[in-house]
């Protein structure tokens, strides 16, 4: 699965354009504040829908305008497939070889894992940080999950709603058995993630740190695991407490996961090197079970990275890198400080506008060869 | 100049007040009807008053109708002792569609929604009841398979616990956040006639 080519209009600061990628690496390089995390995410909106650091979808609309939209051509086993994610009147809208669809019918064509500097606070940052990481993991993978977390959030919204409104038993009743069916779906999908990635990420962590601790994932759920019926009668447990609070406190919206190293907490513990190899082993861990159990091997998106890692992880990660088979996308302030084969393409990004730099000469014999 | 009523600007703003017709579209209606034909706008302007002064619900099911008791329940070959719940009309119209029910219906108008203030009284429950306790064998809540679908039909459950009456759920054959309305025949046909016991 690569991206050929990927063009927007009205998205962030970019200004309207389509660039053609070449199939292995890419590199965008430029100042900062030039647009970089920008054009990642807009490759990040065309795969998942979602923005990236946006928490509104307006916040990607390019100030002034009313609208944006980012094209791609996708090419997955041989074929062309064509996406579209739009903004419209505020609403998303997604396109799969040109006709409207609903997202359920949109996922399946492009997967990316993305690196950003900000993943090293994963290790000691708030619970909400790795629900977040995890959720957008296990969706790679499974995209129905985006349905189910939504349905979530909806449902316990409105229980949320009611513990402030109403004294009607049965209506709690239903709500929390309503909020029973995702919640099972949630936690399932969660812990079927965890429990397969674990392999992966003890293999990662060896091949990045040698002979540490082996490292553990656990998840932590803040209600005790069982089937709907049990989950909802949790609730109805809580619910006088819960109405004293003015929430639901307990669900897989304040649940978490654990990286230990050997008996030890990682969050307590682990230096800030240590962390920076756990946060590299679930990456690369992500990758190799999306290969593994789906056939599938995403679109790296590589946010600055080098910046945030020592010259030996960094040169780990760029090893690593060689060896992945698929395309990646890397952004830089400096493009000497990132160790990329000599067929990558490279590109400007200055005030918004992306440009192909091309190729000297001596290079370009070599790309034809 | 256009005034606060210049009966153009009138008609777009109410068009554009319709669902899923923004101010565009409302301006090309707009100006279809002025310069259409002048029966569309006669038409037209008959049919919105009429909607209004004719239809009113069916006394037995709640249906939108013109004359009471409804056509479902006027027709004297469907069957009684099975009554369909659904939340809209034009989730009435999708299951009538499919061919497969031939029992009778129970509209509610909308299903228990606390994030939009709507409360199990503001639904057509308590006529539910009623009629459940004059003597029904099943009821099937078709509900539609949203938060809120699933919450109102767990709600109607409990509610007929008392009565004793057979409860049925129509398959999740639909997908999880769809609309029966937009449901295709076949899927929703399959979803009446794989329902599961509640
Ligand atoms: N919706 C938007 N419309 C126009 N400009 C935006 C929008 N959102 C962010 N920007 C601008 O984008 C720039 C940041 O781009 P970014 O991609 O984060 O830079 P970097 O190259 O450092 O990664 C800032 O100048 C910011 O003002
Ligand atoms: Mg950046
Ligand atoms: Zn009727």
């Amino acid at each position: 699965m690569f991206l050929r080519e990927i063009g927007w209009t009205g998205f962030r600061n970019l200004e309207t354009c389509a660039i053609e990628l070449d199939g292995g690496f890419n590199v965008f390089e430029g100042d900062n504040g030039q647009g970089k995390t920008n054009l990642l995410e807009a490759v990040y909106w065309l795969a998942t829908l979602r923005p990236l650091r946006a928490t509104r979808l307006q916040e990607l609309i390019r100030f002034g305008e009313r609208r944006c939209a980012v094209t791609g051509r996708i090419v997955l086993d041989g074929l062309e497939h064509r996406l579209e994610a739009r903004i419209e009147e505020g609403e998303r809208q997604c396109l799969r070889e040109l006709k409207a669809c609903r997202p359920a019918e949109y996922f399946g064509a492009l997967a990316v894992v993305l690196f950003t500097p900000d993943d090293v606070g994963l290790v000691r940052g708030p619970p909400g940080d790795r629900r977040r990481y995890l959720d957008r993991a296990v969706f790679t993978g499974r995209p129905a999950h985006l349905a189910d977390v939504l349905a979530y959030q909806r449902a316990l919204a409105a229980r949320n709603e009611l513990l402030r409104t109403s004294e009607d038993v049965a209506l709690h009743a239903s709500f929390e058995a309503a909020l029973a069916g995702p919640a099972r779906r949630l936690l399932t999908a969660r812990a079927t993630y965890l429990e397969r990635l674990t392999p992966f990420f003890v293999d990662a962590f060896r091949g990045i740190t040698g002979l540490e601790a082996p490292p553990g994932l656990s998840y932590r759920p803040s209600l005790a695991p069982g089937a709907e019926d049990a989950l909802a009668e949790q609730w109805a447990a809580e619910r006088e407490r819960d109405r004293e609070r003015g929430f639901t406190g307990k669900g897989p919206h304040a649940d978490d996961f654990g990286l230990a190293l050997g008996e030890r907490s990682a969050r307590l513990y682990a230096s800030q090197g240590q962390q920076r190899a756990l946060v590299l082993a679930l990456k690369i861990a992500e990758i190799r079970l999306l290969e593994a159990f789906f056939g599938l091997t995403p679109v790296l998106l590589l946010d600055d990275v080098s910046s945030e890692l020592d010259a030996e992880r960094n040169a780990r990660l760029f090893e690593l890198l060689h060896g992945f088979r698929g395309q990646v996308l890397i952004t830089t302030t400096e493009a000497r400080h990132v160790q990329t084969p000599d067929a990558a393409r490279e590109f400007r990004v200055e005030a918004g506008r992306v440009t192909r730099v091309q190729a000297s000469p001596s290079a370009a014999t070599v790309d034809v060869s | 100049m256009a005034s606060a009523t210049d009966p153009i600007r009138r008609l777009v703003l109410a068009f554009s007040r319709l669902p899923g017709i923004g101010e565009k579209t409302a301006t090309r209606l707009t100006f279809f009807v002025l310069n259409g034909p002048p029966e569309v706008a006669r038409e037209l302007s008959a049919a919105l008053a009429d909607v209004r002064e004719r239809v009113r619900f069916c006394s037995v099911c709640c249906n939108l109708t013109e004359a009471d008791p409804c056509r479902f329940c006027a027709d004297p070959r469907r069957d009684d002792r099975l009554v369909c719940v659904v939340e809209s009309v034009p989730s009435l119209l999708a299951i009538e569609r499919t061919g497969e029910f031939r029992g009778r219906y129970h509209v509610l108008h909308g299903v228990i929604s606390p994030l939009d203030g709507v409360g199990p009284e503001q639904l057509r429950l308590k006529e539910l009841v009623a009629r459940v306790a004059l003597g029904v064998d099943e009821v099937i809540v078709a509900t539609n398979p949203s938060v809120e679908g699933e919450a109102t039909a767990l709600y109607i459950q409990r509610l007929m616990r008392p009565l004793g009456v057979r409860m049925t759920r129509i398959a999740s054959g639909v997908s999880v956040g769809s609309d029966l309305e937009y449901a295709d025949q076949a899927t929703l046909g399959r979803a009446l006639s794989a329902r599961r016991e509640m």
